[in-house]
């Protein structure tokens, strides 16, 4: 990554008490720091009781790559004059594999990925926890998304059937 | 509070943790979908189909109604076969037609391939939009209905629409868009249209008077006249054109906004136009003969300023 001694550096805390320096640039990305640092611009420590130091270094990996890829796309067109689509388009897909990449984790990271997108407000990670984990339910039976999201079943099967029965539509084997 | 480490001391740290991702960790408090705050797991549900959403009811107490919450709707008549198509209309029922008036809809997706098996008339899809209209509809996608000239009406009265997308018009029975409407709101419109003439499209682009994204796709050049584009508020325009005969139509283009102009399968076209703030304009030509050159530099000229070009030839020059 490249840093240039006159960039700003922020110190990002974990809950755990674990401590990563950022550039500002990085930190911006985080919609829930950007505020801070715009109503107090010399703030350099910021605390995050609410995310622990395993999922803060994912989410600083996820905003460094999208800040890296937005400067090489930046620096080409500065480079060129213009973009060329092609080199763009397979920028794009760079991308979109790293995310893919990026998604490959367990159900319990998946979800307090989700917590910490959400908090942090960075949409861009939020909106691709969000699809992952749907992705997650599509195709499947209520007791194959329990079993993925190790959710526990608190319905007797007497309250399950008068539930499913309200909604036979989304139980019907389709085709 | 502690004060900052040297940043290399940081950047080692985040290397190990980096390292340990590999590893199998235990963790004291794993949190997972059940954890999540209600308006998340909401927003996971918005992105399934109807049918699939409704089907997390019975994962727990706490999923039974969740579902029910979601402001986006999608109803896929394929899903059902024939036979149960029945079913089809039951999901519709229960999850639009019954929906409480507290819980506004946002966006709305049908796949009617099968509407003509559903109901002999009209009535049923009519009610089903004056409900989603009442519930203050933004977004609205419309596929595989071949009869949707009959709506065009009651879709043209949901004036909280912010962006709409419908299938394919076919000129059988279509007289024209409705005019007189109230969609004030609407920023994108995409349309597919199969012979056309540019008046009926002129008379709608000049009464949607927020509209900012337009996608056309116009099937056959054929017998169709597209002799001009109008609109003060357009700044994105996405026009794909099917194949034509060969001979060269002119098409203007008044769009004082538009920033982008992405032209695909340009048949037998002449572009001129006034588009004083083009910014990027990607531009796919499929069938390039000698004579086209002319007009393609024609087309360049007229867009001499852009800050991004993109041109494509698919098959080579003839």
């Amino acid at each position: 990554m490249a840093r240039s001694s006159t960039e700003n550096m922020i110190t990002l805390m974990s809950s755990d008490g674990e401590e990563f320096m950022v550039t500002e640039k990085v930190a911006r990305e985080c919609t829930t720091i950007r505020n801070m640092l715009e109503d107090d611009c010399v703030i350099t420590n910021i605390p995050l009781p609410n995310v622990t130091s395993d999922i803060l270094s994912m989410v600083i990996e996820y905003c460094m790559e999208h800040v890296a890829a937005a400067e090489k796309a930046a620096a080409e067109t500065a480079e060129k004059g213009s973009s060329s689509a092609p080199a763009a388009a397979k920028a794009n897909k760079d991308l979109e594999e790293w995310d893919k990449a990026f998604m490959n984790v367990d159900v319990y990271t998946l979800c307090d990925l989700i917590l910490a997108a959400n908090y942090l407000n960075v949409s861009g990670l939020l909106d691709l926890t969000i699809q992952t984990a749907a992705n997650l339910i599509k195709g499947k039976s209520p007791e194959q998304i329990r079993k993925t999201f190790h959710i526990q079943n608190d319905l007797s099967l007497e309250e399950e059937e008068k539930i499913r029965s309200q909604t036979p539509w989304a139980f019907e084997k389709s085709e | 509070m502690a004060s900052s480490s040297s940043s290399t001391a940081i950047a080692m740290n985040l290397e190990t943790v980096f390292q340990d991702q590999g590893s199998p960790k235990k963790k004291a408090n794993q949190i997972s979908l059940s954890y999540l705050p209600d308006e998340l797991i909401i927003t996971i549900v918005s992105l399934l189909p109807t049918r699939t959403a409704a089907r997390t009811s019975v994962l727990c107490r706490r999923f039974q109604h969740l579902w029910e919450a979601s402001p986006s709707l999608q109803f896929n008549s394929k899903d059902f076969t024939l036979s149960k198509i029945d079913q089809f209309v039951a999901m519709i029922d229960h999850a639009l037609i019954c929906r409480s008036p507290s819980q506004p809809l946002q966006s709305l997706r049908l796949e009617l391939s099968r509407y003509q098996k559903i109901h002999k008339d009209d009535s049923f899809l009519c009610s089903l939009l004056v409900q989603a209209h009442s519930l203050g509809l933004r977004d609205l996608t419309i596929e595989n209905l071949w009869c949707v000239v009959n709506f065009l009406p009651t879709i043209f009265s949901i004036d909280s629409l912010e962006s709409l997308s419908l299938p394919i018009i076919i000129p059988y029975r279509f007289d024209g868009f409705p005019s007189g409407f109230g969609l004030t709101c609407l920023r994108s419109l995409s349309l597919r249209l199969y012979l056309i003439d540019s008046a009926k499209l002129h008379q709608l682009l000049s009464e949607l008077c927020s509209l900012e994204d337009l996608y056309l796709h116009i099937k056959s050049m054929d017998r169709f006249i597209l002799s001009s584009l109008s609109s003060q508020t357009i700044r994105k325009l996405h026009l794909t054109i099917g194949t034509g005969n060969p001979e060269f139509k002119t098409l203007r283009l008044f769009l004082p906004s538009l920033e982008l102009f992405h032209l695909e399968n340009l048949g037998f076209l002449h572009i001129h136009g006034e588009v004083p703030l083009l910014k990027r304009a990607l531009i796919s030509l499929y069938e390039v003969h000698a004579e086209d050159v002319n007009a393609v530099t024609k087309m360049l000229n007229c867009i001499s300023h852009v800050e991004e070009l993109s041109l494509h030839r698919s098959i080579g020059v003839k």
